[in-house]
């Protein structure tokens, strides 16, 4: 009876659970990953099939990023998705400011925490490792 | 002929004096607003050129964590409490109220006054269905969240990935000027935030913040500019957005030169910034973009 109870209670509550997420799946799991002490502020979702020619990452995105503050990118994979999703930043004078992809250790970082010091519009790059398909999402937090 | 030798070397010599001239101009100090496209040229800006432009959804939450970290107590008078959304208004008026409903949003969730935050979201409800937005603002879980204070990230992520979702549907449906209206009122109400609270808490971080919105308004004069012959609501917001521009002007953003530098930490990658940007602004210039926020802010919801 109690089991019958408890499997109540959790049908009535998880539904009620997911219900306060982002409508994708993907956007929500990847934001509740952040990490504690964090705030969503924005995602980019990326699905790309495979390049062939390319030599720079394939999707652009701008985004303003302000002084005295940091910043979370968390990146993550659909669980379907045959590439890794990686990331680099640049900033509005096209200057190299971060990866998260070691082109020399091959290692991929997840996440990467990034302390601003320069106000302005940053440039996003995302594509998948090796520029393979896939699909994935980049969220991005404040950390307080 | 000695004077046909003559005017050749008069047309020689202008010719140099005027390259040197042009190359010494373009060797001057690029001040971000300096390469800002009129509006003439912006109205011509294509669909992708106004894509790259950023939107900034999130500024106020970013504010409201400078206000926290500076013991600001929170005060229900920052809000835009004047708003009814039972008002007959246009549909400029409701993508514009809906974004500065947006931010006061942001600063109550921020400050987990969400329980009193419920008559804002009923407002912003109303403001989205208005322009056939409100499948992306879920009202009744936003609700249950606020009412519940028990999920607060869930909270902040439902109602900022809203906004998100309104911006990109809006500039899919070939909508962009709403677009740019609801973050042109997001924008506005945190810098009406930002700059009341630095009347009474001075603050070198706020101030700074104020100051370097001089970059984000060039962003956002831009995003307006192909709209604002378009009627004349949005004509008057283009002047006031002008006026707040020419506060800006002399505000001067300088930047020292650095590599970032980069440690690995618990398996994530950790990014510091030694670049720096600088804002040198007077008291007197302070004073007079508080003013012109205030008075453009307070006349957007003003129920006249």
């Amino acid at each position: 009876m109690k089991k019958h109870l408890i499997t109540l209670l959790l049908l009535l509550i998880v539904p009620l659970l997911l219900s306060g997420q982002s409508s994708d799946p993907l956007i929500s799991k990847c934001a509740m990953n952040s990490g504690e002490g964090t705030t969503y502020l924005k995602d980019f979702r990326v699905q790309l099939p495979k390049g062939t020619t390319q030599t720079e990452l394939r999707q652009k995105q701008v985004f303003p990023l302000s002084k005295n503050m940091k910043y979370r990118f968390t990146l993550c994979n659909a669980d379907n998705s045959k590439g890794e999703l990686i990331m680099k930043i640049k900033d509005n004078e096209g200057k190299f400011i971060l990866s998260s992809f070691d082109s020399k250790s091959g290692k991929i970082y997840p996440s990467v925490d990034f302390t601003c010091n320069k106000t302005g519009t940053y440039q996003i790059y995302f594509d998948f490792r090796d520029f393979q398909p896939g699909l994935g999402v980049g969220i991005v937090s404040l950390v307080k | 002929m000695l004077g046909k030798l003559i005017i050749i070397q008069f047309v020689v010599i202008l010719l140099v004096f005027s390259c040197k001239s042009s190359t010494r101009k373009s060797a001057e100090f690029v001040f971000p607003e300096s390469d800002s496209i009129p509006i003439s040229e912006a109205e011509k800006l294509s669909d992708e050129a106004i894509d790259d432009i950023s939107r900034n959804i999130s500024s106020p939450v970013e504010i409201s964590d400078i206000l926290q970290k500076m013991s600001v107590p929170f005060s229900n008078g920052y809000l835009a409490s004047s708003i009814d959304a039972r008002r007959q208004s246009t549909s400029f008026e409701k993508a514009l109220k809906l974004g500065i409903l947006g931010a006061d949003l942001g600063y109550l969730n921020m400050y987990e006054k969400t329980g009193t935050s419920i008559d804002v979201l009923s407002s912003i409800n109303k403001f989205a269905d208005g322009i056939d937005v409100g499948q992306f603002f879920d009202f009744e879980t936003i609700k249950r969240l606020s009412l519940n204070r028990t999920n607060l990230d869930s909270l902040m992520l439902l109602s900022l990935s809203s906004y998100n979702q309104i911006d990109k549907y809006l500039r899919d449906k070939g909508r962009g000027q709403l677009s740019a209206l609801m973050i042109t009122g997001v924008w506005i109400e945190g810098q009406y935030l930002a700059t009341q609270v630095l009347k009474q808490h001075p603050d070198s971080i706020l101030r700074n913040r104020v100051g370097e919105q001089k970059i984000i308004l060039n962003d956002l004069l831009m995003l307006l500019a192909p709209y604002c012959n378009s009627n004349s609501e949005f004509t008057s917001l283009c002047r006031d957005m002008q006026d707040l521009k020419e506060k800006y002007r002399d505000i001067k953003i300088t930047y020292t030169v650095g590599e970032p530098i980069m440690e690995e930490k618990n398996g994530s990658l950790v990014v510091t910034q030694t670049e720096e940007s600088k804002v040198e602004m007077t008291d007197e210039q302070l004073n007079a973009i508080i003013a012109i926020t205030g008075n453009i802010r307070n006349k957007l919801i003003s129920n006249d």
